[in-house]
Formats: C-alpha cells, sequence, structure tokens
C-alpha cells in the first residue's frame, strides 16, 4: 500500500514552516500525532497534517504575546531614559529580556535598574503599564490563540467522525463476511 | 469600506474555480477510492482545498505583513521646520506645513506599532476566513 502521508502530501499543499523553523521538528510532531492511529486513511493524515499546522501556530503566536509585551515594557524605559524612541527599542530591549531571564550580564543589570529607578517603576510596575499598552494587540494574540484551539477542536470531531467511519465500514465488512460463510454453509448442509 | 479593502488584498472574498484543479480531481479520486460517493468526496476536496487556500492567506498576511518605514518612526520631527527652510528657502508657513505633514506620517507610522504588532493585526483580520473554512470543512466530513 501506499505512504497515506505522501500521496496525501502530493496532492495538498503542505503548511509553509518560517524561515527559521525546521522541517524536521514539524514532521517529528506530524508524526507523534499520526502515530496515535492503526492505519491512518488518507482524509484523516490530511486533517492531522492540519492539526499540527494549528498546534505550530499556537507555539508562534505565545511567543509573540510575550514580545508585544516585551516590546512595550522597553517602549516604556525607552521613554523614560530620553532615547530616541526606535520602533524596535532594540537596546533596552536586548537588555530587558536578559534582566527579566535572570541572564542579563553585571553592566546590562544595574543599567536596567538605573533606567526603572529614573521611570520611578518596579518591574511588577513595569509588566503592568507594558500590559496596559500592549494590551489591544496582546487580545487580538489571544483571540488568534483562542481561534486555532477551535480549528483544532473542529479537526479533532472530523478525524472522530473519519475514524469511526472507517471502523465501522471494516465491521460491516467483516459481518457481512461471516453472514455469507453461514449462507455458504447453509447451503452445503442442504441436501 | 475597510473590510473589503482587505479581503481585495489577500483575495480570500475571490470565488476561484478550485473544481477545475489538478489537485481537486486527485483528491476527490482518492476519496472516492476511500469509499466515499461522488458528490461527499467532490465536498470534503473543495473545501480541503479552500481550507488550504485560507491558511495559506494567513501565512502570507503572517510573514509579509506591512513593514516599518525606519526613517520616518525614527525622523526628528523638532529639527525639521529650521532644515526644510534652509532646504526650500520657501516661507516659514510652507515649512511647518510640511513638518506638520511629516509628523501626521510618523504619528501614523508608530500607531501601527513594531513588527510583531503588525503581524498580529494582519492575522487577526483573517480569524473570520478560518472559522467559515473550517466549519464548512468539518461539517462536511461529520455529515457525510
Amino acid at each position: 500500500m501506499k505512504d497515506p502521508v505522501k500521496s496525501i502530501a502530493t496532492l495538498l499543499p503542505s503548511p509553509r514552516l518560517l524561515p527559521n523553523e525546521s522541517e524536521a521538528d514539524f514532521q517529528s510532531s506530524l508524526q507523534g500525532l499520526l502515530s496515535e492511529f492503526e492505519t491512518p486513511s488518507p482524509l484523516n493524515v490530511a486533517l492531522v497534517i492540519q492539526l499540527n499546522e494549528c498546534l505550530w501556530w499556537i507555539k508562534r503566536h505565545t511567543v509573540e504575546k510575550e514580545l508585544l509585551l516585551y516590546d512595550s515594557m522597553a517602549g516604556i524605559l525607552t521613554r523614560s531614559a530620553e532615547f530616541p524612541l526606535s520602533y524596535d527599542n532594540r537596546r533596552v530591549s536586548m537588555a530587558l529580556e536578559g534582566f527579566l531571564s535572570g541572564n542579563a550580564g553585571e553592566e546590562d543589570e544595574q543599567w536596567i535598574e538605573e533606567l526603572l529607578k529614573r521611570a520611578e517603576l518596579t518591574v511588577s510596575d513595569l509588566r503592568a503599564r507594558g500590559f496596559k499598552g500592549a494590551y489591544k494587540h496582546i487580545k487580538m494574540a489571544d483571540d488568534l490563540i483562542h481561534r486555532q484551539y477551535q480549528t483544532m477542536r473542529h479537526l479533532q470531531k472530523s478525524i472522530d467522525s473519519v475514524d469511526f467511519k472507517s471502523r465501522l465500514i471494516k465491521r460491516m465488512d467483516l459481518e457481512l463476511a461471516v453472514l455469507e460463510n453461514n449462507a455458504l454453509a447453509i447451503d452445503a448442509k442442504s441436501p | 469600506m475597510a473590510s473589503s479593502q482587505n479581503s481585495r488584498k489577500h483575495g480570500l472574498n475571490i470565488e476561484i474555480d478550485l473544481e477545475s484543479s489538478c489537485a481537486y480531481v486527485s483528491l476527490k479520486s482518492l476519496l472516492i477510492k476511500e469509499g466515499y460517493s461522488s458528490f461527499v468526496a467532490a465536498d470534503i476536496a473543495a473545501c480541503l482545498l479552500n481550507y488550504r487556500r485560507v491558511m495559506d492567506a494567513y501565512y502570507e498576511a503572517y510573514f509579509r505583513s506591512i513593514p516599518v518605514n525606519e526613517s520616518i518612526w525614527n525622523m526628528d520631527l523638532e529639527g525639521l521646520p529650521l532644515v526644510l527652510g534652509e532646504i526650500s528657502k520657501g516661507t516659514a508657513a510652507d515649512s511647518s506645513s510640511i513638518a506638520r505633514l511629516f509628523g501626521r506620517l510618523q504619528r501614523n507610522e508608530r500607531r501601527q506599532g513594531g513588527p510583531v504588532s503588525r503581524r498580529t493585526l494582519s492575522c487577526h483580520k483573517l480569524i473570520r476566513y478560518q472559522r467559515h473554512a473550517i466549519s464548512r470543512l468539518s461539517k462536511v466530513i461529520r455529515f457525510a
């Protein structure tokens, strides 16, 4: 039998990955999902590929949600430091990221503490203000994540339905075969 | 209307003839081999291809959102009227109206936010297309 993954991949356009993402990772997560099936039908393979793509979109949007907050926080610190306000506030962003993850160098750590002092903010104040500033876009990122979850639910129901139908067809085939055998047996017995 | 401009940009409001594509024909015959009736197979194939079309547009919206115009974003507006006055040798009123125009451009640019905000906004516009596409696909499969 032809591999259903390959046969569907040639017919249906595959989900596209971002330049920094690994095709091998995508395939390995797809194989993980497909391993739940004994013999997946081509339609189920197609649906599982879409489901895997949803999982990847959830990961992407979750990372971006955090980035939106960092950008907003960096913007607040940049304004307080009276630096020219650039779109990515690169200098502050990088130092802040290190500071919040506990990986900042001594110089960066002192610098961020100095900026916080100048802005008269604590880290949690900054986080709250950053959230307020980026609320509109964070809410949009949440909507996007929610949409992917809902899409996954639709896909799961469809997969269940296809799986149930194929099991039902197999069972009916077996029952028909038994009935045919019985009929033959009766024919053989009859004088 | 803004929404109609958006849909023109990603092309999802345009009905395309999926049924004449090779992918549709092959997908349909594969589904018929799986035991689906011709009508159901045709519906599932069309809905699957339509869903992929939406998700490809979603990817494009994410990957090719409007880039930040760094020069406008970072433009120093305070010294601009003076610079413009020197360059154009026009009246002060001309310089300040050009400066106002640049100011408006900068506000518009900054209002859209950085690259992440722009990507999020672009994808957000496609939510309803994804919702329609998946609900049609799921309905066709479940009631087949």
